[in-house]
């Protein structure tokens, strides 16, 4: 105590003056430090050192690598231990093919993205985004299971024994049937069949049977 | 200066309520379908008789909304006159009896009470919800009414069908005390053996909630499909549960699921859990946990398979496993586990002269890749272009000498429930 009031001794007042005193330093100190925690963690920094191009790095990769990584976003909850990329040219375009690897997951997430040297820009092309928890994965199975829709389906058919595919949607391509929201594809492929599932409120909010 | 940005921030507001209205005026709406005066058939009937109603056009003509209990929404609505005379418009609750609910009519206020619209001319209608503190959760919904014509029938019916009306659909709702965090259970479960799941029940709530989960009473309604009855692979007495009776305040309890397969089951079973969770932020289908196991039997005698060679070329041996999905395949890992097992055979050969020396000469994997252009769900197609496996099989060939004789070929299928073979006699392309 009597050290941290030497630090500060502007604020050698009366007791309850240093506790406040301490506190509001102690909380800037606490503050400060996260949020440049924050910054490293994002931070590119430890995303930068697990990324690996497959074969010959293009021109500008590491504009590109930063690029990347603000484009291609987890799964809630879920890190990506490693990024590879692939690059391709095909006219005057740079085709870019990024897999996200998740520890926790077993299957990654796929973006194809393609990078213009004129304007420095960056496009996504497709994505494809399986590297969801097994939990996260279960639930939303388990919201599609309850749909009656899906169930009369499943059950009185004679096929829709198979596990079913579950990929994470992106609000840009959720809002055209719901809201912009990170919703779920849970998709029986051997029926033609799947429910868009929306995991925060437990709905399914769109139902496709190949129709 | 606290004037001048008081001025400024006075000035924006009216700028927005000018401007709002306005913006909302320019949404297009579809023309509304009006009867046609060439109408014929059984529809014809209603043209006979006496029809003098007001044409609005009311846009939106449903909205939905999600109110938690003590929250209000609100939803406007435009009403356009298509009429050829000014038309009084005066919103009312018509309460529609086949709601899973009864809607209140005092949950609704409707600004402006009535408005006189002339021809061609738009009148906005704010309706607000206000879901009182005790209601119940569930879908509730309702009818407004903009005027008093109703849809004439030959015959008296108990509740009237407004004209120039829109559709209002509730749904109360409250985020669920309880968190299930296992909302299914799922496997390729083999007859004979015994397994245990657990399903994580996290109460997030401040008080204690009470469970009792038991097999759901309905779990057999599906199992009659159009082609008849669809036997379960086992009774719901396979399935032990144990459970706590209560999930104490901000704790988690595990509900234990113990699943004894029969020796003699085969097939599929489907049912659910109902976890029967005492709290009203929970809805039947909310607590229920859904299961799907399929039963596999794996088989301990090998398939046999007699064939005549009249020549003594040699003797090739092809099996496969059969063509799997992506997601069939994962079934062999078991539940949520990353070591997958690959199919295998065990291939014996034999002769007169008794056991006949088999060469592995080749293994083939074959695989099914889409590029999602089709026969996709529509809100997939973000992927298109990506490789999607979706089928894949795999191969053994083998090969031994061979003699004009009697053979008997046995395949062990080992992580595969289907798979084909061929034989060929004499030298085939690998041999020439």
């Amino acid at each position: 105590m009597k050290g941290a009031l030497r630090l500060f001794p502007l604020f050698w007042c009366s007791n309850m003056k240093k506790i406040i005193a301490l506190f509001v330093v102690l909380l800037f100190t606490v503050l400060m430090t996260s949020i440049s925690g924050c910054v490293v963690g994002t931070g590119d920094g430890a995303l930068e050192n697990s990324i690996v191009w497959i074969g010959t790095p293009p021109a500008e990769s590491g504009v590109i690598e930063k690029k990347i990584i603000q484009q291609v976003i987890p799964n809630t909850g879920t890190e990506y231990e490693n990024i590879t990329i692939s690059a391709s040219q095909e006219n005057d375009k740079l085709c870019l093919h990024v897999s996200g690897m998740s520890a926790n997951t077993m299957y990654p997430d796929l973006y194809d993205f393609t990078y213009n040297y004129d304007n420095n820009e960056m496009t996504r092309v497709s994505y494809l985004l399986e590297a969801i928890p097994e939990s996260v994965r279960g639930e939303a199975i388990g919201i599609a299971m309850n749909n009656e829709q899906i169930r009369e389906v499943l059950f009185t058919g004679k096929s829709g024994n198979s596990i079913p595919s579950v990929k994470r949607i992106l609000p840009e391509t959720a809002k055209k049937f719901y809201e912009p929201k990170t919703l779920f594809s849970v998709t029986w492929k051997d029926s033609s069949l799947s429910a868009l599932v929306d995991v925060d409120t437990g709905l399914v909010v769109d139902v496709w049977s190949g129709n | 200066m606290n004037k001048c940005i008081t001025k400024i921030i006075l000035g924006l507001l009216i700028i927005s309520i000018v401007a709002v209205p306005n913006a909302a005026a320019e949404v297009l709406v579809p023309e509304p379908t009006m009867i046609d005066e060439g109408m014929t058939g059984p529809d014809s009937m209603y043209l006979d008789m006496e029809m003098d109603f007001a044409r609005l056009q009311i846009n939106p003509g449903y909205s939905d909304m999600q109110i938690k209990p003590g929250n209000n929404d609100e939803v406007t609505v435009t009403v356009t006159n298509k009429d050829n005379e000014t038309i009084t418009a005066k919103p009312f609750v018509s309460v529609v009896p086949y709601s899973d609910n009864l809607f209140e009519e005092s949950w609704v206020t409707i600004t402006p009470l009535s408005a006189d619209i002339a021809q061609d001319a738009k009148q906005e209608f704010v309706i607000k919800v206000n879901i009182p503190q005790d209601v119940d959760i569930g879908h509730y919904s309702t009818s407004i009414a903009f005027t008093e014509d109703v849809m004439p029938t030959p015959y008296p019916t108990p509740y009237p069908d407004y004209l120039n009306s829109m559709h209002l659909s509730v749904n109360v709702w409250t985020p669920p005390n309880i968190q299930i965090q296992t909302q299914f259970l799922h496997g390729r479960v083999e007859s004979g053996k015994s397994y245990d799941y657990e399903i994580k029940l996290e109460n997030v709530a401040d008080k204690d909630i009470s469970i009792d989960p038991k097999i759901d009473d309905n779990n057999h309604m599906y199992d009659f499909g159009p082609f008849g009855s669809m036997s379960s692979a086992f009774d719901d007495d396979a399935i032990t549960i144990t459970a706590p009776s209560v999930v104490k305040a901000g704790e988690t309890a595990i509900v234990n699921v113990h699943l004894e397969v029969p020796g003699d089951s085969k097939g599929s079973y489907s049912g659910a859990i109902d976890l029967n969770i005492d709290d009203p932020s929970i809805d039947e289908w909310d607590g229920q946990v859904q299961m799907n196991f399929n039963v596999w039997t794996q088989p301990t005698e090998p398939y046999t398979k007699t064939f005549t060679t009249r020549t003594d070329g040699p003797v090739t041996i092809e099996i496969s496993s059969n063509p799997f999905s992506e997601y069939t395949y994962a079934m062999w890992m078991g539940a949520d586990t990353q070591n997958q097992e690959d199919p295998s055979f065990d291939v014996t050969l034999e002769n007169e002269s008794g056991d006949v020396e088999m060469m592995l000469v080749k293994t083939t994997y074959t695989g099914t890749v889409s590029l999602g252009m089709s026969d996709f769900p529509p809100w997939e197609a973000d992927s298109t272009g990506i490789y999607q496996d979706i089928s894949a099989s795999y191969t053994e060939q083998y090969s031994a000498s061979g003699a004009a004789g009697d053979w008997t070929l046995g395949i062990l299928p080992g992580n595969a429930d289907m798979f084909s073979y061929t034989i060929t006699v004499g030298p085939g392309e690998d041999n020439l």
